[in-house]
């Protein structure tokens, strides 16, 4: 099927997968609005399609791509996409949301570990192919020059707020009472080191407070090997109160972040980390690993844990949570970390990154 | 290099080295308290339980060997109608007979080598097996064993506090508990009268100010000056005889360690600090987190004063520092005016004060020759400041 319409600017983005609650399947449609609205006919073709998104994107064998077109290339794993994209006759724009290193999943998913290993040498392939490589941290940027790209620029995720909106009451009536409340959003997989969460709050749990919760949200991978894991080291520990809640509504992440008091992450690999920038819209004081691209996203906010030493990570939960002061300052900072990550900012910076390699749009950009 | 802390907040009001710290000892103090057993200790150290085994050889296995056996009695069918077909599946029939003896022993040769090969797989998933027993045990070993490490690494890194600590109290030559310092202050710190004279200059940095603290107020000097002026304040000193002094005189004050006491002061919650012959009773390290702990407590354009004896003076540092056993080292005065201005202290100015009485200093000469006079005079003069430089010097500052 051909999408392009003589006289008509064509921007669609391709991506491996697309699934619900995943940050790249939701940056997506974002910019596919954003693309819209600045006048341009945009399309979301995938390899991998979950059924509940299907009226949301099509398959890429679809797309029969035209010399006028630009393409954007959501790029995080190895996937045939990438020598589709190489015959692609338009301007390719390459968007780098970095890849796992394959050792997390080596014992788990030999096929996914080896996708991984070959992840790089195929992002090397498209080096001297894409018109512009856009990376959404400056650590990703970094890779990015390391391997040689020429034209590069950090475009932070463009998040869409608006799905922030609502909160799930009943949820939050559930969450009434439990507190202090301890939140992690990430998918449970190997490289989160949910495990490490699990143990600072078991300090806290036999130390400082039973009263305590942590509350787990993410969709469990790689056949719930991990997630089983976990379960066991928190029934090993004889803990209460940690509650896996899996794949969550937007609603009901909402009532998580309302209710949540701080948010963890002891993650050894990030590309972007999204709930960090949810946490600053949220005003959740953010306590998290100094890892990839993770200090460049709080961007001197939060507190940064250079060494994974759990007692001195669960007392200073405590005091975070015991000083008003502290704890305002860290929500403050936070406040004005998350300007850089409004959509308004985000929008002007990709319609910038563009312009410089000749995407003109038909309509400029709106004020909002 | 240092390492760095646990914890990093890149964030120029916080001070990560006192809430660091102040962990510290609640940690300290749990496992005191049994609170962080060895048991709790433990669980932090649970390794994540094993992969389960999902290779399913078992199955395969059973799978294969239930197709050692070859079918040659497939059925044997024609799609035409009668009578073409029941003649055509006739005539197979019969042919297939006839080479029954043929494909018989086909079968049996290809059976044997599958059974062969089902045999040959069996033995090796059983090697397999017991390597992964062994992979296993393997796995629980180097876990177990990692964990230890972790544990004596932390045990190590708390005996490296301690040592450090230890190190620190050796440089510290005495506290002043271990002497009558009051009366040691008596005789040879100056009598409370004269330091109030020399005092009375700094008072001008205070006026107008609230919540005030003399940190080190010894016998209360500059607290008694404050009052007389209407300007509220509290002493600390540790010493307890100082305090009871100080109290005599319905002088406010706290019997406190001056860190200790500083560290649970609120942000910003102090009026202006002065502190008198207290900070060359402080190891580097503790220089520096007194400092930062000013900072942290001072709220923005209260004033702070410290006051040292002035070690570029030889006359000081013979007749004077070295007199007191509980001094840790002079404080150079550039050095102390470099670590108030680092920690964000604006308008840091030194001032020395309180010159060496004149019959002590080398005279000037009025005989010999003008040249020769001249040139031995401004000799004498680069002495004097040498040797007879001012006893005192301020480092003043605002927030």
């Amino acid at each position: 099927m051909r999408w392009s319409r003589k006289g008509k600017l064509n921007v669609h983005q391709l991506l491996p997968s697309f699934s619900p609650g995943d940050a790249i399947g939701n940056e997506a449609l974002a910019l596919q609005d954003v693309f819209r609205e600045w006048g341009a006919s945009s399309q979301i073709y995938a390899e991998h399609i979950h059924p509940s998104l299907s009226n949301q994107a099509k398959p890429y064998g679809d797309y029969s791509g035209s010399s006028a077109d630009v393409v954007l290339f959501h790029f995080s794993i190895s996937t045939s996409l990438t020598s589709y994209v190489k015959r692609f006759p338009g301007r390719k724009i390459l968007l780098y949301h970095n890849a796992t290193p394959p050792r997390f999943f080596r014992r788990y998913n030999s096929p996914i570990a080896a996708l991984l290993e070959r992840t790089r040498e195929e992002l090397l392939s498209l080096r001297d192919d894409c018109t512009l490589a856009m990376a959404d941290s400056e650590y990703n940027l970094r890779e990015l020059e390391e391997m040689g790209f020429s034209r590069t620029e950090v475009l932070p995720i463009l998040i869409d707020m608006g799905r922030y909106g609502k909160s799930d009451g009943e949820v939050e009536i559930n969450l009434k009472g439990k507190t202090p409340l301890f939140l992690n959003v990430s998918r449970i997989v190997p490289s989160k080191c949910i495990e490490d969460i699990i143990r600072i709050f078991y300090y806290y749990w036999k130390c400082i407070s039973p009263e305590a919760w942590l509350y787990l949200v993410g969709s469990p991978e790689l056949g719930g090997t991990y997630l089983n894991q976990l379960q066991q080291l928190v029934s090993a520990l004889k803990l209460e109160h940690v509650v896996f809640t899996g794949s969550v509504s937007d609603a009901t992440l909402v009532a998580y972040y309302q209710s949540a008091d701080i948010l963890l992450a002891m993650s050894e690999h990030e590309g972007f980390c999204v709930p960090l920038v949810e946490a600053m819209f949220f005003g959740v004081p953010i306590v998290a690993n100094n890892a990839c691209a993770i200090p460049y996203t709080l961007g001197g906010s939060g507190v940064l844990v250079n060494s994974k030493s759990i007692p001195e990570i669960s007392e200073l939960l405590h005091l975070i949570l015991d000083r008003a002061e502290l704890r305002n300052r860290l929500v403050a900072r936070q406040k004005e970390r998350f300007e850089s990550f409004r959509p308004v900012s985000v929008r002007a910076l990709l319609r910038k990154h563009l312009e410089s390699v000749g995407v003109a749009f038909p309509h400029p950009p709106a004020s909002r | 290099m240092t390492e760095p802390e646990i914890i990093e907040i890149r964030d120029t009001e916080i001070d990560v080295q006192a809430i660091m710290a102040e962990i510290r000892e609640k940690i300290a103090q749990k496992k005191r308290e049994g609170i962080f057993s060895p048991e709790v200790e433990r669980g932090l150290y649970l390794p994540l339980p094993s992969l389960p085994s999902t290779i399913g050889e078992e199955n395969i296995l059973l799978a294969l060997s239930q197709k050692v056996r070859l079918d040659i009695d497939l059925p044997i069918r024609s799609h035409r109608r009668p009578p073409l077909g029941p003649m055509i599946v006739a005539g197979k029939k019969l042919l297939r007979s006839i080479l029954r003896w043929y494909f018989e022993q086909i079968a049996l040769q290809v059976e044997s080598f599958q059974r062969g090969v089902v045999e040959a797989l069996k033995i090796v998933v059983e090697g397999l097996k017991i390597e992964k027993v062994r992979l296993d045990s393997l796995e629980k070993k180097v876990e177990v064993l990692r964990s230890e490490f972790d544990l004596t690494l932390s045990r190590i890194e708390q005996m490296e506090d301690k040592v450090s600590s230890l190190a620190e109290k050796i440089h510290t030559p005495l506290t002043e508990g271990a002497i009558d310092y009051l009366e040691f202050n008596r005789r040879y710190g100056g009598e409370v009268g004269l330091l109030r004279r020399r005092y009375e200059r700094f008072l001008v940095y205070f006026e107008g100010c609230r919540d005030v603290v003399d940190l080190g107020c010894g016998q209360g000097a500059f607290l008694e000056l404050l009052r007389t002026h209407g300007i509220p304040a509290l002493g600390v000193d540790r010493v307890e005889k100082m305090v009871r002094q100080c109290r005599d005189q319905n002088l406010n004050v706290v019997q406190a360690e001056i860190l200790s006491y500083l560290r649970v002061q609120r942000t910003g919650s102090l009026g202006g600090i002065f502190a008198a012959h207290l900070v060359e009773h402080l190891t580097p390290s503790e220089l520096v987190t007194f400092i930062k702990l000013c900072h942290h407590t001072l709220r923005p354009g209260a004033p702070l004063v410290l006051i040292s004896p002035n070690g570029c003076s030889v006359f000081v540092l013979t007749q004077a520092f070295y007199r007191d056993p509980t001094h840790v080292k002079p404080v150079h005065p550039e050095t102390l005016a470099f670590l108030v201005e680092s920690q964000g202290f604006s308008g840091v100015n030194i001032e020395y004060y309180e010159e060496v009485p004149c019959d002590l200093r080398l005279a000037e000469t009025n005989e010999g020759e003008e040249s020769l006079r001249s040139a031995l005079n401004h000799h004498i003069t680069e002495l004097n400041r040498f040797l007879f430089g001012f006893q005192d010097y301020a480092v003043v500052a605002k927030r």
